[in-house]
């Protein structure tokens, strides 16, 4: 399987004329990728299959749209991203109250200086559970802010690529990066402190 | 002068990295001077990091049925 060349266009030629074929071994090379990143962004397990099932289809309904001038891999991604734009474009324009904000608005006093200075977490962030504390901490996340956090830090995208691809301003932009990095720390360190 | 507050909003939003050279530098002044803010920007820049680590566990056998499922699924719209 692994031997399989994508990019050799006897292969590509294949798809693009529908070969079916020729779609397990490319179901499979690219699948699991397309569901980690799903659930990486918060979609459950059903919905990321639900997400890459759309993936492919629509790929399959119009293969020859496939140029071969990028990677299949990156062209079904980019539908992918399309897919999850789509979906969530909406969403992550109205900007609902979150409650972190007073969270952060409580640690500074006002003149602006820490009055809950940040608790030394880096213990929490080195320790060889804090994947386990991550994906559950995670969860604390609304959808639009795991999906501005993921294609920020996972998939490192700049500012103007995530803004065009959600179709949002940068300063909603900042809003959700500003949540979801505060959850995230927030999170963390409450965990410690449970510990001890 | 920037103060605290400002800096971690900055830091969090990613503002500063957007910004100009001169809010830059005034972040960077700020960060050097201020060891609570460089606490706090150390730690949103590891969470990033770890982020990037901690894969997604995905094993072998879930990512074979799910193969199949889709597969299924494909073939059952001709
Ligand atoms: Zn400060």
């Amino acid at each position: 399987m692994g031997a399989t060349n994508f990019s050799n266009p006897d292969f590509l030629e294949r798809v693009k004329k529908g070969d079916r074929a020729a779609l397990p071994l490319l179901v499979e090379a690219v699948l699991p990728q397309l569901l980690r990143a799903g659930r990486g962004m918060g979609f459950s397990q059903e919905e990321s299959e639900d997400l890459a099932h759309s993936v492919f289809a629509a790929f399959l309904e119009k293969p020859e749209q496939f140029q071969g001038r990028s990677h299949i891999r990156t062209y079904l991604f980019g539908i992918f991203y399309n897919l999850v734009a789509e979906r969530y474009r909406e969403k992550s324009k109205a900007l609902e109250h979150d409650p972190i904000d007073e969270v952060m608005e409580s640690k500074f006093d006002a003149h602006g200086s820490w009055r809950q200075p940040p608790a030394d977490i880096e213990g929490q962030l080195h320790a060889k559970e804090i994947g386990q504390i991550i994906q559950e901490c995670l969860k604390g996340l609304s959808q639009p802010q795991r999906v501005a956090f993921y294609l920020r830090e996972h998939e490192e995208w700049e500012t103007p690529e995530i803004c065009k691809k959600l179709g949002i301003t940068v300063t909603n932009l900042g809003v959700l990066l500003f949540r979801a990095r505060n959850r995230l720390r927030e999170c963390v360190e409450k965990k410690g402190l449970k510990k001890g | 002068m920037l103060n605290c507050s400002q800096v971690a909003r900055s830091i969090a939003s990613d503002e500063y990295r957007t910004g100009g050279l001169l809010y830059r530098m005034s972040i960077r002044l700020h960060l050097a001077m201020c060891r609570q803010c460089s606490r706090y920007f150390r730690q949103i820049r590891a969470l990033g990091s770890v982020l990037r680590e901690v894969g997604d566990e995905f094993p072998i056998s879930q990512a074979l049925a799910a193969r199949d499922r889709l597969l299924a699924r494909l073939s059952r719209k001709p």
